[in-house]
């Protein structure tokens, strides 16, 4: 009798050990998307958080995107410090040839990220912009009598968008959904181009130096 | 009134404690000799047709005629001589038109000195008053040497916005100026702008920029900037820090 009431102690003890392992994730995996991550069922401290972070995007989830997507992150996690954050996620939304499917899967992965912590333990990725300018014949650096003309375009998502410029003293005109600034420097100094187009600004600095000397007093 | 009031203390004192009325004829003598040549002074300065030439000789002049004020020694009592009230309000006036002209004009010696001395002492009100000369003097300037301080004074106005409504975006572009026009310290003052919008990778991009006679503040130390960034994102603001045209990477309105 005594042998069998250990036998069942001993069997009921690995039982309640195997349910446990099974239980925590096998190595801190979230139970379900959208909720906090938890270990030993507290939750991570905010440089736990960050370790946690750290880890390949993939390995943590819950389920997998297709095989493309799943690709795509795995190469910028080779690229990168090994793991990826909500704003390469944000921007991978904006692809065009992504199913429902990954979408769904990709703003999960969003809002479970935000929800276990602070966005800003994140490292900010590259600059994107919808909007990108083109600045055709920009030379920054001009004397007095120079004659600067410069073709400004800018495209929306790709797509050609009407842009506006501004530079004092120049000679502003439209070509269609390009702007032409032409410009001859009587004096020289310092000048501000901006341009705006779908929203978005961009400026360059552009530098007049006295007639016949490029270099003097100048970067 | 201040004067009158001590010769009577020095004629009170005299009949108390035996200071000699000879002491208050010399304060007297004193405070209106000096008094004349202030307002002498003030005549002079009308002459200048430049705002800020007079107001740099007048205060020079002022300066020059307190500086010989006496003080005399009574029975265990000091007295000072002191300029009349209306030489001391004439000067304090005509200092304070001089400033408002030679800053209407746009003179960029005028709007450098005066901003950097009302910045350190608290000079607010006296600020937000001079804002707008202060600004249309950086809207017209053409962006030379010369024109330093006043891109530094409206840049750093838009930046605090307390004298004048805050506008970052006008302020980054009027330090870039100051910055291409050869000012190394807007590098660091613009990465300080941009570490307040929460924009790390254009204050990394500004902070690179800031070398040399630049002196860069804790908030802008560019390894701590760095580690907020990812490669692509550092790569990304050193060629943009390269590109000397570039004010920033373009941002939306």
């Amino acid at each position: 009798m005594r042998l069998l009431i250990s036998t069942l102690a001993i069997i009921g003890l690995i039982s309640c050990g195997a349910v446990q392992a099974k239980g925590s994730g096998g190595g801190g995996r979230s139970t379900s998307v959208g909720k906090s991550s938890t270990k030993g069922g507290y939750r991570l401290s905010a440089s736990a958080r960050r370790m946690e972070h750290r880890r390949s995007l993939l390995e943590r989830a819950p389920s997998q995107p297709s095989a493309k997507v799943a690709q795509v992150i795995r190469e910028r996690e080779r690229s990168g410090p090994g793991w990826v954050g909500t704003a390469f996620l944000v921007a991978l939304l904006s692809r065009h040839d992504l199913s429902s499917a990954d979408r769904h899967w990709i703003q999960g992965r969003i809002d479970a990220l935000r929800a276990e912590g602070d966005e800003e333990d994140y490292l900010l990725d590259a600059a994107t912009t919808p909007v990108t300018f083109d600045f055709k014949g920009l030379a920054p650096n001009l004397e007095v009598g120079d004659l600067f003309a410069v073709m400004v375009g800018a495209k929306s998502k790709g797509a050609p968008v009407p842009v506006t410029c501004s530079l004092d003293e120049a000679t502003v005109t439209r070509a269609g959904l390009l702007t032409k600034v032409s410009w001859e420097p009587s004096e020289p100094g310092s000048r501000l181009l901006t341009c705006e187009a779908a929203g978005h600004q961009s400026r360059r600095l552009l530098r007049v130096a006295p007639a016949g000397d490029k270099s003097l007093g100048w970067r | 009134m201040k004067m009158l009031l001590a010769v009577f203390g020095c004629l009170a004192a005299a009949s108390l404690a035996g200071c000699d009325v000879s002491t208050s004829e010399r304060l007297t003598r004193m405070s209106a000799k000096l008094g004349g040549e202030v307002m002498k002074a003030v005549a002079d300065a009308k002459m200048l047709q430049d705002p800020w030439a007079a107001h740099q000789q007048l205060s020079s002049n002022a300066r020059a005629i307190e500086g010989r004020l006496e003080c005399f020694d009574g029975a265990g009592h000091r007295v000072c001589a002191e300029l009349p009230d209306d030489a001391t309000a004439a000067v304090r006036s005509e200092l304070l038109r001089y400033e408002s002209e030679a800053i209407a004009r746009g003179d960029a010696t005028a709007i450098a000195e005066t901003f950097d001395r009302l910045r350190r002492y608290e000079g607010k009100a006296r600020l937000a008053e001079l804002a707008p000369s202060i600004l249309d003097a950086a809207k017209r300037a053409k962006g030379t040497m010369d024109d330093i301080g006043t891109f530094r004074a409206a840049g750093l106005m838009l930046a605090a916005g307390e004298a004048v409504q805050r506008d970052s975006n006008g302020a980054v572009g009027y330090l870039a100026r100051a910055w291409a026009a050869g000012d190394a310290q807007s590098a660091g003052d613009i990465a300080i702008i941009f570490v307040g919008m929460n924009d790390l990778r254009n204050a990394y991009l500004w902070s690179i920029r800031c070398v040399g006679a630049c002196r860069r503040d804790y908030r802008v130390e560019v390894d701590g900037l760095q580690r907020r960034l990812l490669p692509a994102a550092v790569k990304q603001a050193q060629t943009g820090a390269a590109d000397l045209a570039v004010v920033e990477l373009d941002t939306q309105l």
